[in-house]
């Protein structure tokens, strides 16, 4: 029987995903939430579920997969319940600049569903293919929300 | 936007070292939680539980051979788990026919309200239950109401053919305590009380989510006027902000939930996509489903609006059937009973 790896201890496992996972998660949940207090709830609550109920990973990339896709979908609980607005104001507080703050309002304001793939996909290097499973949605229709994403973000791809 | 600005502006998110500390030393403090058929178990008593799930229960084959990596697996439902939860707050791991409370539910039931100078307690909220199916390889899980109503979408905003951002609904908070003498019944505000509520939130500045998305396309022009920087643009947009506002030209809807009186802001060039409402809905593994009685209904409205005193509560029943579908293509049913206790306690029972 294939046994999954597992650390021998859980306490030293969540300080290696915590340092590793972190920004990745980061990113996700404030680019969803556009709150820097929401997105810090957010990764504080993925990987306190990871601690508790997270999965015997057989591999980096199904810890990694997992990750994001529970924090997304803590994000959408947090986005449905929320009355609090975009609000990157706090930005200035982790060390981002105006530029950036210009950029991630105009990222921020796209709707979740093409938020996550532009990510996943441009910043995380995954695949079409490798994005669909994480999402559970088709190949086809990642491409379609990437490819409306970047018509929304006006992104022009590549060296232009 | 060039795709390396893209790059970097996300690339310049890091997380405080501070708040990874803060993060892990929260984990440390708390014992993980044993899953209902881990590996955390001797192999012989998961073996043992399998087995008996897939010949008593399911009739499913639950240990398989993978012709491609030639080794035995352990299947997607060893993974399975249900849980429950109301109101966002703590989650329950559902147990096989075990009858379990839902901690934290009585509350969200009743609204307290004055009826003829007295304090009552109406049957008032809608939600009843929010339900995650968890586990690995799950494809899809797909739930069917008896009673219930399913709230699924969350929208309320969009994009225009040129992907500019337009706004379409807003929902602005108002305290009753501070607003109730301003109307002649805060429970059906008229519109005329609902925009001198607004006006005065506008004259403190209280809206600022609001300017955000009216003030939007004007947003994004002083953005784009290059010689303006920054704290001038912020500036020009606070004086924006302190426009008078002719709330008049909006859809106003107010809706009281717990003590705070929700107005929403409609715009009615664009109005929101409504959320889908079905009795079906197939949603993903870890996606929280919420759902809540229809009062709508003929089967809620005999029970909406009464006291709480009246009320036979034991009567609001309902029963959800979940359909769980591996990648593999392999499905688990089960049904979760909903029912109420006669204090009000959301109380669950999960058959499979």
């Amino acid at each position: 029987m294939q046994r999954p790896v597992r650390p021998a201890d859980r306490a030293d496992d969540i300080e290696f995903v915590v340092r590793k996972y972190s920004d990745t998660v980061y990113r996700i949940c404030l680019v969803i939430l556009g709150n820097v207090e929401d997105a810090e709830d957010a990764l504080q609550e993925t990987m306190l579920r990871y601690y508790k109920k997270g999965p015997e990973a057989t591999d980096e990339q199904h810890r990694k997969s997992w990750l994001i896709r529970v924090a997304s979908n803590i994000c959408r609980d947090i986005l449905r319940r929320r009355h609090n607005d975009l609000n990157l104001d706090d930005c200035f507080n982790i060390g981002i600049t105006d530029e950036t703050i210009d950029v991630l309002h105009q990222i921020v304001q796209l709707p979740e569903m093409y938020k996550l793939p532009l990510i996943l996909y441009h910043i995380e290097g995954y695949k079409t293919e490798e994005i669909s499973k994480i999402l559970h949605v088709s190949s086809a229709v990642v491409r379609k929300r990437l490819q409306k994403g970047r018509v929304m973000l006006k992104l022009k791809y590549g060296k232009e | 936007m060039k795709e390396q600005d893209f790059v970097n502006a996300i690339n310049q998110i890091h997380v405080d070292p501070a708040l990874e500390d803060k993060i892990i030393a929260k984990c440390k403090a708390m014992k993980p939680q044993k899953k209902a058929l881990s590996f955390r178990r001797p192999i012989i008593t998961a073996a043992a539980c399998l087995v008996a799930i897939a010949l008593v229960i399911t009739g499913i084959p639950v240990v398989y051979h993978n012709i491609h990596t030639g080794t035995t697996e352990i299947a997607w439902i060893d993974t399975l788990s249900f849980k429950v939860s109301a109101g966002g707050k703590e989650t329950l791991s559902l147990e096989e026919n075990m009858e379990m409370l839902v901690p934290n539910s009585s509350s969200l039931l009743f609204t307290e309200k004055i009826v003829d100078g007295e304090k009552v307690e109406i049957l008032d909220a809608m939600i009843a239950a929010d339900f995650i199916v968890s586990g690995q390889e799950i494809k899809s899980v797909t739930y069917t109401a008896g009673n219930g109503v399913l709230f699924s979408e969350f929208n309320s905003y969009d994009h225009d053919e040129d992907g500019n951002y337009i706004w379409s609904s807003y929902s602005a908070e108002a305290p009753i305590e501070k607003y109730a003498t301003w109307c002649e019944d805060i429970y059906s505000p008229t519109k005329e009380e609902m925009v001198r509520i607004l006006n005065d939130m506008h004259s403190r500045q209280e809206l600022t989510g609001f300017y955000n998305r009216i003030y939007n396309a004007d947003r994004a022009e002083m953005d784009g006027k290059n010689n303006y920087v920054k704290q001038k643009i912020y500036e020009k947009f606070q004086e924006k902000c302190r426009e008078p506002i002719d709330f008049n030209q909006f859809v106003l809807t107010g809706e009281v939930i717990r003590d705070r009186l929700i107005i929403e802001i409609v715009n009615p060039e664009h109005p929101p996509k409504k959320p889908v409402q079905a009795k079906t809905i197939t949603a993903s593994a870890d996606d929280t489903v919420s759902w809540y009685i229809d009062f709508s209904s003929d089967y809620g409205k005999q029970f909406f609006g009464q006291r709480k005193e009246d009320l036979d509560l034991t009567k609001i029943s309902d029963a959800v059937t979940v359909l769980v579908e591996s990648t593999t293509g392999e499905t688990v049913t089960g049904t979760i009973y909903v029912n109420f206790t006669a204090e009000g306690k959301l109380k669950v029972r999960l058959s499979i």
